[in-house]
Parts: C-alpha cells; sequence; structure tokens
C-alpha cells in the first residue's frame, strides 16, 4: 500500500495506545463477570443493557472504592487501551460510579455484609459512655438544625460542658472526605475529647451516602474514644450508625443519652447530703449512748461496792465534762453547717446533755457524804465496810464513820430481824 | 494543684463525695475524723451544685478544609 509506513505488531500496539490515552471516556452500562484477581486487579464487563454488546474492563484493586456485583448499573470514567499481549481491547478505569438508587442500594449492602464479617459491628467491641463528659467533639454541619438542635438540648441538661465542633460537608461528592478529616482533626485534639457526637439530619438514601464509606467506617471503629451517631430520620440506618457505639434517633436524642439532667444530678446529691446528716448524727448519737451505758454501769457496780465511791463519781463526772467541752466544741462549728443538720445534731446533743445530767444525780445520790449528812453512818470491820450481820461477831472491833468524825466501837450483840 | 481546684472535674469529685458518704461511719468513735469527712464532703457538694447551675457550655469551631463554606458561627 502506498504512502503508509510499515509497523510490527507491538509497534502497532504501541502507537495505537498512545492514540487511544489521550481519549478519557465515560462509558454507562451493566456490570458482568466481576472478579478480583489475587486481591489485586479487577476484572469485569460492561454490557449494553439495549443490544448486549460489551466492553471489557480492568482496574488495580486500590482503585476501587465501592462494593461492585454483577447486575449493577455503573459508570465508568476510562481510558481505552490495548493489551500488549494479548491485543485484547479494554477498558482501564479510572473510576467507577453507581447509577441509581437500586445499585446503590445493592452496594451499601454488599457493603454492610463485609464489615459484619470483618467483625466492625461487633456488639461486645461498643464501648460505654463516659457519665460525666467534659469535652464533646462534634461532627456535624454547623448551620443545620441538628447542629443547633444538639446544642440547646445539651444545654438544657447540663451545663458547662466543652463543645469543640469539628465542621464538614454531609452530603454531596466531598462529603465523605470531609467527614474522615473532621475525625481525623478531633483526634488530635489535646486534652483529648471524652466522645464524639456525629449528626445531619434527615434525607434521601443517596443524600446520606457519605455515611456508607468503607473507610470512614473503618476510620470510626479505630477511633480511642466512643462515637454516638444520629444521622437521618429513625428508619435510616447508616453504616456510620451500624459502627457507632451508640446510635440516637434524632440529635436531641444523641444530647440525652450523653448527658445527666441536672436535676437527676441534684436529686442525687441531696440524697448523698442526707445520708452525710445521718450517718454523723448516728455517730454522736453512738458516743452518747455508751456515755450513758457506762453511767449506768458505775451505778451498779457502786451498788456492790461503796469504798471508792467518791474517787469513782469523781472520775465519772470529769469524762462527762469532757465529753461536754468536745460537744460544746463541735457545736460552736455547727453553726457553718447547713442550718437542717445544726438543728438535728443540736437535739441529739441536748438529750445526751439530759442522759448525762441524770447520771450524776444518780451518782451524787450514792455520794457517801451526802448520805452521812442525812444522818447515816458508815460501819467498817478491818477496814471493810460491814453489810451484812454474817460480816461480824460478837465483840468483834468496828470503826463507824459519821458525818464529821469516826468512832471506835465493839459489837455487843446481833440483832438479826428476820430471826 | 491550684490548677485542679479552679477546674472540677465533675466525675471525679462526685466519686469522692460517694466514698466519703459510704465510709463516714468507719471512724467508729472517732468523731474528729468523722466531723473532718463531713465537712469534705459538705465542700463537694457545694462545688458540685455550684458547677450544675451552669446553663450554657463553650463552644470552640476547629478550622477544617470546609470552613469557609459555612456562615459565621460563635
Amino acid at each position: 500500500m502506498p504512502g503508509l509506513p510499515v509497523l510490527s505488531v507491538s509497534e502497532c500496539v504501541r502507537q495505537l495506545n498512545e492514540l487511544l490515552k489521550t481519549q478519557p471516556i465515560c462509558v454507562e452500562g451493566e456490570v458482568q463477570s466481576f472478579s478480583v484477581s489475587q486481591g489485586r486487579w479487577v476484572f469485569f464487563t460492561l454490557k449494553d443493557a439495549g443490544d448486549g454488546s460489551i466492553l471489557e474492563c480492568f482496574m488495580p484493586a486500590f482503585r476501587l472504592r465501592l462494593s461492585l456485583a454483577d447486575g449493577m448499573v455503573v459508570r465508568v470514567v476510562s481510558t481505552p487501551s490495548l493489551h500488549a499481549k494479548s491485543g485484547r481491547f479494554r477498558l482501564v478505569v479510572e473510576h467507577v460510579e453507581i447509577v441509581g438508587a437500586g445499585g446503590l442500594r445493592q452496594a451499601f449492602e454488599q457493603l454492610r455484609k463485609k464489615l459484619e464479617q470483618d467483625g466492625l459491628f461487633a456488639p461486645d467491641r461498643k464501648r460505654a459512655l463516659p457519665r460525666y463528659p467534659e469535652r464533646i467533639g462534634l461532627i456535624a454541619s454547623p448551620d443545620s438544625a441538628a447542629y443547633s438542635d444538639f446544642i440547646k438540648v445539651l444545654n438544657a441538661r447540663f451545663g458547662g460542658i466543652e463543645v469543640i465542633v469539628a465542621p464538614c460537608l454531609v452530603q454531596g461528592e466531598k462529603a465523605a472526605a470531609s467527614v474522615q478529616e473532621a475525625l481525623r482533626h478531633l483526634e488530635f485534639e489535646s486534652p483529648p475529647v471524652d466522645l464524639i457526637v456525629m449528626t445531619r439530619g434527615g434525607g434521601s438514601f443517596e443524600d446520606l451516602m457519605a455515611f456508607n464509606d468503607e473507610a470512614l467506617a473503618r476510620a470510626m471503629y479505630r477511633f480511642p474514644v466512643p462515637i454516638v451517631t444520629a444521622i437521618g430520620h429513625e428508619r435510616d440506618v447508616t453504616i456510620a450508625d451500624l459502627v457507632a457505639d451508640v446510635r440516637a434517633s434524632t440529635p436531641s436524642n444523641a444530647a440525652e443519652l450523653i448527658s445527666f439532667h441536672r436535676r437527676e444530678v441534684e436529686a442525687h446529691l441531696n440524697t448523698l447530703l442526707a445520708t452525710l446528716e445521718q450517718k454523723l448524727t448516728e455517730g454522736i448519737a453512738t458516743i452518747a449512748h455508751d456515755v450513758d451505758r457506762y453511767g449506768q454501769l458505775f451505778a451498779s457496780a457502786l451498788e456492790r461496792e461503796t469504798a471508792d465511791v467518791s474517787h469513782v463519781s469523781d472520775l465519772f463526772l470529769s469524762a462527762s465534762q469532757r465529753f461536754f467541752t468536745r460537744l460544746e466544741t463541735e457545736r460552736a462549728q455547727l453553726r457553718a453547717w447547713p442550718s437542717r443538720t445544726e438543728k438535728v445534731l443540736r437535739s441529739v446533743i441536748e438529750r445526751s446533755r439530759e442522759r448525762v445530767k441524770a447520771q450524776e444525780s444518780l451518782f451524787s445520790s450514792y455520794d457517801p457524804k451526802r448520805v452521812l449528812k442525812r444522818g447515816y453512818s458508815i460501819v467498817r470491820r478491818g477496814g471493810r465496810v460491814v453489810q451484812s450481820f454474817r460480816d461480824v461477831t460478837v465483840g468483834a472491833p468496828v470503826s463507824i464513820e459519821i458525818r464529821d468524825g469516826a468512832l471506835e466501837a465493839e459489837v455487843t450483840e446481833i440483832i438479826n430481824p428476820v430471826s | 494543684m491550684d490548677k485542679k481546684k479552679k477546674e472540677l472535674n465533675f466525675k471525679e469529685a462526685l466519686q469522692e463525695l460517694e466514698r466519703i458518704a459510704e465510709t463516714l461511719d468507719d471512724e467508729g468513735t472517732d468523731i474528729d475524723g468523722s466531723v473532718k469527712k463531713f465537712e469534705r464532703g459538705l465542700e463537694l457538694i457545694s462545688l458540685l451544685k455550684k458547677r450544675l447551675a451552669a446553663t450554657e457550655g463553650t463552644i470552640r469551631t476547629l478550622k477544617t478544609k470546609y470552613q469557609d463554606v459555612f456562615s459565621d458561627r460563635r
């Protein structure tokens, strides 16, 4: 043929590829014979739904960020090329996009199954939320109602919490990357956040696709603190919701799940205050009771042994005096305490005081000096008090202690009224 | 130590208070110990109630790549 340069086969392939690679194209078709070889190479054919004609497609696995399956309708952005060795024509795919909700749902299901198998949704991996978070990371669009609802309900329940907002896009092509970037920013916050809330308002299945992203799911799974999601309406479950440690139904619900209401906490504090008061008053009452008990023990000891009554009575009086001094010291401090506590403690102290006073009069009545003053005397034999006719014999020497002195005497007769 | 006192850690303060309430009667007849614990308990309750009275938290917004897409938020 005149004028045409003669090429070798490989030179022909090379020149054709040079030409073809300047012509990127976008092709839409149905996926068939999808397969992945050695985890590295993806092969499938695109079929024309109309007349059934096909084109072979090829791409390295790392470039495929979606789960594809036969039957899905997709659009591929690709470079046509001839494979050098086999001469086969194929499209080298740069980017795949699923077309239509049906395809999206299928991709969602596949990803869900895959991540479930990888354990990302495991119930025993869900972490408990801290009960009193001081710092919360919020991933949301600051313009959204979800954002303002969350903040409003949180402040209504528990104030003083620091909220660190990482703004992001929540739908559209750039959203998935934006949400992940927000998560990354919050990971490096110092001091660290106690938990993350990820939220956006309701939308269609397509609107929420950013939260069905595999890379986001894995980043959430690896995140060091618990994540709470509130994405879309209650019935819309996204992959992010499944990976999350806790899923809330709405942004307001998220605020409820992460915080106590200050009323509940106050009630708890009041219960603790009551416990403190009760235990303290019981403690003081126990000591007062002990004083009471010892007083009674002393009294019964006195009935048997009147020898050292004065000494014992002095001991008791000084002990009770010390007790009163202690109580008075505490009483002075009481004024600084809540008046309710003060009232209770005052009455406990008053009752103790009365009981001790009752013991005091009991002791006084046993004080031998008072007995002597009334005209009674104490008879002793060999230093020991004579309490019974059996303690002496006729002719025994005895000492008699009277109010103003003592007498030495001798028993001349024993009269036993009973006999 | 001053810094710690100014920024009350709610959880830690509440835990200390709960411990005190639990162990207040462990002092036996040592009324001094009980009174000291009681007073610390009152102090903690006062601090925690003050914190509960707060009606707003602080909001801090980070700079992310898509920051300027959003309207100005305080």
